[in-house]
């Protein structure tokens, strides 16, 4: 027990704690330059998901898949799972289907977490604009999910650092969030990148282009 | 060309306290207990304990002992637990760095690289080991059997994150309870020793059986895998697959794709690790030992193995199963649940079983006086082959194959390089 107690001691010293170069903890994202990170990985991640990593052979995204899906392409690779969107004969787990969604998820999280985060911690955030641009990433990502996937999509999310399931949206559901997204996007436009429109002029209520 | 290179940093804080007892030479005990405390371990774990405890009863000393046929007979037994400690960063939630572009620059960004486990801690495991050690007949053979007995708590296994929540495709966790148990038997032998032959003979064997006793959650495919599935009361990772049924109704020896059904429920096929394994090796001096010719087999069975190349060519059409008539039903039906588009959950899973002639080594060794000559002190000249000989009943080229690597969770045969046949000359020359 004396030992226990020793090691949990040492421990408590600091003894344990490690340098971990190649990662980047929550907490060192917390400041002006870290936001900037979160938006620069969201947009990178969105274009993964709309256009793969541009190989023959690797991750196909959302423009190849639906292409496939939409008769643009026959027999568009030799992967067995592209195949089956080509024969209409896809199965529950086929790994090209499921990449791309955890992927668009993972774009819709990171583009509204950088937003949030830019909020946050930006130096100067009412005229920040990555946060109008990651709101519309967002909305982008509803707009995908009500367009390309069946009727009651589930969007999820992370409580004290642990996945969550969340609410299934259906088709319509998804878009209304998506114009949210969008709404809230031209409300967090920077006064000085607003751009009034005839029908959107403030008159109206609506905020403009952005 | 792209070069990376990545960098972790592991610590480590422990202690050992052990006791050694011999009693008269004959029988030795040992207690031990260590404390560990590692940088890996989630926040909310502390420090872990792992004590042993071991027996040795040199049986062949006691006075009462009629030394006949075994010249040492010792009784062994040991229990004890161990850990494996997670990964550096497996309990940590982190972001991992990318490269956006604007305008051609580069920008650091970044995205989700793990999502950590604060409870995370050591895989422990408790074994309980018994055996034997022998040696007979002059000590021209020996015996050494073992019975072991693990059990693996709070294992540590990926596990899928949904999707939708859009962070990582996997995450650690302590699950369930795992048991491994079997036997080992190796047997040392000097069959024949003449003047001028002599022949040494070495088998050893084991069979090991491996179960998921408690799983903790409900069933889930091994992350990467198609056919592997950790099913509580079955092989962690073992494979699955839908049945694949025929009826050749027209008589005509042709299976069409409406003579076969494709079964909706996921059936246990076996285990993709070997449960038997067993090697042979053999060596026989001639002439005064001048000459030594060496062979040595290797065994491993009882597994499947996943024959995913042939399922991927039946797929799009170009395998024997489809286009041969002369192929048996069995073949032809699993090729059309392949090409209509099930090749998901139909799982090309075949016996894994294999002998191997692993090596052949023939040895000369020169004469003192030549190596003399050449201002050695000793020389010798070693033809030797490796992978020479396989007998399977494997379809594919190599049952030794796994498309993943060391992976045991992803074992398929998937566009896998089988094991080289190569042949060396070897010449030893000591100074």
């Amino acid at each position: 027990m004396l030992v226990a107690s020793a090691l949990t001691l040492g421990a408590g010293c600091g003894l344990l704690d490690t340098n971990q170069p190649d990662i980047i903890e929550p907490g060192g994202l917390e400041t002006p330059e870290g936001a900037e990170a979160l938006r620069v990985g969201a947009i990178h991640d969105f274009g993964f998901v709309k256009d793969g990593d541009g190989s023959q052979v690797g991750t196909e995204g959302l423009v190849m898949l639906t292409g496939d899906m939409g008769d643009e392409f026959m027999h568009s690779g030799f992967i067995p799972s592209t195949v089956e969107f080509d024969q209409r004969l896809l199965v529950p787990n086929n790994s090209s289907l499921d990449d791309v969604f955890f992927r668009l998820h993972r774009a819709r999280t990171l583009s509204e977490g950088a937003a949030t985060a830019l909020e946050a911690f930006a130096l100067d955030p009412d005229n920040n604009a990555g946060i109008p641009e990651m709101l519309s990433l967002a909305g982008l990502t509803y707009v995908y999910f009500a367009e390309d996937f069946c009727s009651g999509v589930t969007y999820s999310s992370t409580v004290n650092d642990q996945p969550v399931f969340g609410p299934q949206l259906d088709t319509q559901q998804s878009l209304d969030t998506a114009i949210a997204r969008f709404d809230s996007a031209l409300r967090a436009c920077p006064p000085s990148r607003r751009i009034p429109t005839s029908n959107t002029s403030p008159r109206s209520g609506k905020p403009g282009r952005c | 060309m792209e070069a990376s290179s990545q960098t972790s940093e592991s610590r480590s804080l422990g202690t050992y306290i052990e006791e050694e007892i011999a009693l008269k030479e004959r029988l030795f005990l040992t207690g031990a207990v260590r404390f560990d405390d590692n940088s890996a371990f989630g926040k909310n774990f502390n420090a872990t304990a792992y004590p042993k405890a071991s027996a040795s009863w040199l049986l062949s000393e006691e006075p009462f002992w009629d030394k006949g046929f075994f010249n040492t007979l010792r009784l062994r037994g040991a229990f004890g637990a161990s850990g494996q400690q997670p990964g550096t960063t497996d309990a940590l939630r982190f972001f991992s760095p990318v490269t956006g572009k604007k305008n051609g620059q580069g920008l650091f960004g970044v995205t989700p690289g793990g999502l950590g486990n604060p409870d995370l801690k050591p895989e422990r495991s408790i074994e309980l080991e018994l055996g034997l050690d022998a040696a007979m007949a002059n000590d021209r053979i020996s015996v050494e059997f073992t019975y072991f007995n693990k059990e693996t708590r709070d294992a540590l296994i990926l596990k899928p994150v949904i999707p939708s929540a859009g962070q990582v495709e996997s995450q650690f966790f302590n699950l369930g309870k795992i048991r491994n148990y079997g036997a080992e038997l190796a047997v040392d032998a000097r069959v024949i020793e003449a003047r001028d032959f002599v022949w040494d003979l070495a088998v050893s064997g084991s069979i090991t059986h491996n179960t998921i006793v408690e799983l903790g959650v409900p069933p889930f495919y091994a992350p990467g895998s198609f056919y592997q599935r950790h099913v509580q009361g079955y092989p962690a990772g073992g494979f699955w697959g839908v049945d694949v049924s025929y009826n050749d109704a027209n008589g005509d020896g042709i299976i069409a794709a409406d003579e076969v059904t494709v079964g909706d429920q996921l059936k246990y096929k076996g285990p993709a690790l070997p449960t038997q394994e067993a090697s042979m090796n053999s060596s026989m001096g001639f002439f005064n030992q001048r000459v030594r010719l060496g062979a040595q087999f290797d065994y491993r069975g009882g597994h499947r193995i996943d024959n995913s190349i042939e399922n991927y060519r039946c797929y799009v059409g170009n395998c024997r199963g489809l286009v041969d008539k002369t192929a048996p039903l069995r073949e032809q039906a699993l090729a059309q649940a392949a090409f209509s588009g099930f090749s998901s959950n139909v799982i090309f899973d075949e016996p894994g079983w294999f002998i191997k002639l692993r090596e052949l080594s023939l040895t000369f060794y020169a004469p003192l006086q030549w190596a003399r000559s050449m201002g050695a002190a000793t020389a010798s000249i070693t033809l030797a082959g490796r992978n020479l000989w396989t007998v399977t009943d494997y379809s594919g080229v190599d049952p030794e194959v796994n498309a993943f690597g060391q992976d045991n969770f992803g074992a398929s045969d998937f566009e896998s390089q089988p094991q080289v046949t190569y042949w060396t000359a070897r010449v030893n020359l000591s100074f």
